[in-house]
């Protein structure tokens, strides 16, 4: 399997993940995030990717958006934050990822000790 | 910024908003805002507008996958939704089968008389008609010379604005027809 092609299928649903913890921790607009998440390699991603996706989580009620001006000349700014419902949901995906990596950290664990008989 | 770099992105800008024809105007233009401004953004940033549009993708694709959200989001499979579904197809079904066609041949038969009273007109100019005529005009005397042609020419744009009108009503309908369609699929 092709490296690109692997981390595109882990990343679809680790996106999601992603963008509600950084608007969690601030008030964050469309280029800020993108910028913010392309300096992580690993997790970058397409314009054409993530404003469609940032739209998806506005319908589904898990973030809100507020536009604000604010430097002259520059069209106005839509700033995102997350809801009641979108902190939840963010509890329940920090519980079930730490859940998924210890999972993954005891799988490989035992594998070493497989590997050392 | 300048004036070409600004024409360069309300281009890009307007085939997005063309993608979204289907979307609310509202929703349309949200979706635009955020765009134009991330471009904005970006090119303050230093970076060329060329390299911030390519980075978007083309227009059509980004435009549908926000159509595509828009309608995974109201998919209306709910019972209701279905019987909403139904009635609008079978309705709209069964009225287009009588009204399309009736409309269409009021078009044609309206078109072919006044053509035929335009032609009537014009060979009373040169030759007596049959004397029954005259019941038209409310004269008992056949229709001769000047008299002839004018009462076919009344006759003929009576006719065709009659045509006109049925196609008209035949335009009026199909937008009406669309317009429900439209509000089933954004499920109002």
């Amino acid at each position: 399997m092709e490296k690109a092609e692997w981390l595109s299928q882990v990343r679809k649903g680790i996106l999601e993940y992603s963008i509600l913890l950084m608007i969690k921790n601030k008030s964050i607009y469309g280029y800020e995030l993108i910028t913010a998440m392309n300096r992580h390699d690993v997790l970058s991603t397409t314009e054409g990717t993530l404003y469609p996706l940032l739209k998806r989580l506005e319908k589904e009620e898990l973030i809100t958006a507020t536009w604000k001006e604010t430097t002259p000349g520059v069209p106005p700014r839509k700033y995102y934050d997350l809801t009641t419902e979108g902190c939840s949901v963010l509890d329940m995906m920090n519980r079930e990822w730490d859940c998924l990596i210890s999972a993954i950290v005891q799988i490989k664990s035992e594998e070493e000790c497989v590997s050392d008989e | 910024m300048n004036e070409f770099q600004l024409k360069e992105i309300e281009a890009y800008l307007k085939k997005v908003s063309d993608g979204l024809y289907q979307l609310p105007d509202s929703e349309r233009n949200e979706i635009l805002g955020e765009i134009r401004n991330h471009i904005h953004e970006a090119v303050d940033m230093q970076e060329p507008v060329q390299a911030v549009i390519d980075k978007l993708g083309p227009p059509q694709k980004l435009a549908q996958s926000y159509v595509n959200i828009h309608y995974i989001n109201r998919s209306n499979m709910s019972f209701s939704g279905v019987l909403n579904n139904m009635v609008f197809f079978l309705s709209a079904g069964l009225s287009s089968l009588i009204i399309v066609p009736t409309l269409i041949s009021f078009i044609l038969l309206f078109l072919l008389i006044a053509s035929a009273s335009i032609s009537v007109g014009i060979l009373g100019l040169f030759t007596d008609l049959p004397s029954n005529t005259g019941i038209m005009i409310g004269s008992e005397e056949p229709l001769t010379g000047f008299t002839a042609l004018i009462a076919g020419l009344i006759l003929c744009v009576i006719f065709f604005l009659l045509s006109y009108l049925s196609w008209k009503l035949l335009k009026i309908y199909a937008i009406f027809i669309s317009r429900r369609y439209q509000k089933l699929r954004m499920g109002k």
